[in-house]
């Protein structure tokens, strides 16, 4: 446990320092792996394959705030798919449309989770994300998680389809219109996944707030049973095929990622190095401000006063104020018994 | 020459405008109404597209039968739920937005704050050395 202490003060010292770089870098490999996921699972515009775009994009993506990500990544879907099938694409534009008009307006740092929800599903640890966003978001987070949950099995369910979605020449274009909304619409999976999302995030939201010791933790179980059961029932009363092996294998797996998570980021204050530029009258100035790493406070010493003791040996007491009081007290009484 | 006192009082405030006073100064610029009525003539715009949208698709997906029909419907009836519907969307995105401005606009003031005082303390500066 101490070597891991220590290895949190080295991260915090280290991004302190560095978080000028740290950060492009950190939104390089986000938008990096959201791309390379995107071409991996639906690379239908043989172009955008191109390593040298997607490193490109991803460069641009590290100078650019997060939710650039989020449109670039929205852009590489849409032209997949418009390569794949014009119907899809228009559907899924409507589909990032609405989203955006009706939620991200509103709350446009919420955003990243419409990323990050999808590739948690692609690393298998999808239900890490309802956990996450409940310890550091607000209960509206669960708009935004269950975005992603849209987003993720819309794009899977391209990808299981793709070659009927290609081979739909024969039928109408409203024909295959309708087979696309009616595919995305009868998701269960889907529902379901969304429906446990939505609680878990407002659950460990309300738990993790309430004044009780290890709020934390008790929100982080909470939230993982819960989630499990709310897929369970939804499994025997959608009657759909979801593995209850994986998704406690992924429950405790995404359990384990938040418990690290936890302790090196969400508690841990990044106070960081700042580079701040301003100007008077008389000169410019270029300030670099460094954060005093705060010195820990002394551990306590709770001394136990025995009260039965405290009248046999009152003259060894020092430094308390109820030992100040009881000698003050004592004292009276002496004064009181000589004027008598 | 250079002061220190006033490099701290700049530097803090400079530190302040690059993070969280990014979000907050625009906010602080404007009138209570302005900002909120502003956000909530934003709101209606965006749920007139978005209601558009959905409108569209939904049409879309079933034309045949709505070309269909639509000789045979009462053309009337059909604009006057449509119309009821709009306006019971966009009314309630309304009133969303104006609860998240309200709330938003005395966050963005609270905050705002000590910048202003900061900014008293450092023209009082100013006019101490002239």
């Amino acid at each position: 446990m101490t070597n891991l202490l220590v290895m949190k003060e080295h991260l915090k010292n280290f991004y302190g320092k560095y978080e000028i770089y740290i950060t492009p870098v950190m939104k390089f490999l986000l938008a990096l792996v959201s791309l390379i996921t995107i071409t991996k699972n639906l690379g239908f515009m043989y172009r955008l394959t191109n390593p040298a775009i997607l490193l490109i994009t991803a460069l641009l993506c590290s100078f650019l705030p997060v939710n650039i990500i989020l449109l670039f990544s929205a852009g590489f879907i849409i032209l997949h798919l418009y390569a794949l099938s014009l119907e899809c694409a228009v559907v899924v534009l409507a589909l990032f449309l609405l989203m955006f008009l009706l939620y991200f307006r509103f709350s446009p740092r919420d955003a990243v989770a419409v990323l990050l929800t999808p590739l948690c599903f692609a690393c298998h640890v999808p239900y890490a994300m309802p956990l996450a966003m409940g310890f550091v978001g607000t209960p509206l987070s669960a708009v935004s998680v269950g975005c992603g949950v849209i987003v993720f099995y819309v794009l899977d369910y391209v990808k299981l389809n793709s070659k009927a979605l290609g081979n739909l020449e024969t039928e109408s274009r409203i024909q295959r219109f309708q087979y696309v909304i009616d595919s995305i619409m009868g998701n269960k999976t889907m529902i379901v996944m969304l429906a446990a999302f939505a609680v878990t995030v407002i659950l460990v939201y309300l738990v993790r707030r309430l004044s009780v010791n290890y709020a934390w933790k008790i929100a982080m179980v909470v939230g993982a049973i819960t989630n499990v059961m709310i897929i369970l029932i939804g499994d025997l009363m959608m009657d759909i095929n979801i593995s209850i092996v994986k998704t406690i294998i992924g429950t405790v797996l995404s359990v384990l990622l938040i418990i690290v998570l936890e302790f090196f980021v969400f508690s841990v204050d990044y106070s960081r190095t700042e580079y701040v530029q301003f100007e008077d009258d008389e000169y410019y100035y270029y300030v670099k401000a460094v954060p005093k790493m705060m010195v820990s406070a002394p551990e306590k010493k709770v001394k136990k006063i025995n009260s039965q003791k405290k009248l046999s040996s009152a003259s060894s007491y020092h430094g308390t104020h109820a030992d100040t009081r009881a000698r003050t007290s004592a004292r009276k009484l002496d004064d009181d018994f000589d004027v008598r | 020459m250079l002061n220190e006192e006033r490099i701290k009082l700049m530097t803090r405030m400079a530190s302040y405008e690059a993070d969280e006073g990014k979000r907050m100064i625009p906010v602080g610029n404007y009138f209570r109404n302005d900002y909120i009525s502003f956000q909530v003539v934003k709101t209606a715009i965006s749920a007139t597209i978005a209601f558009g949208l959905i409108f569209a698709m939904y049409i879309y997906y079933d034309f045949e039968a709505f070309l269909a029909d639509i000789y045979k419907m009462d053309v009337v009836a059909f604009v006057k739920t449509l119309v009821m519907l709009y306006l019971a969307a966009v009314v309630a995105y309304m009133l969303i937005a104006y609860i998240l401005a309200s709330y938003r606009y005395n966050k963005a003031k609270k905050s705002l704050r000590n910048y202003y005082a900061a900014l008293r303390k450092l023209s009082q500066m100013y006019e101490e050395e002239d």
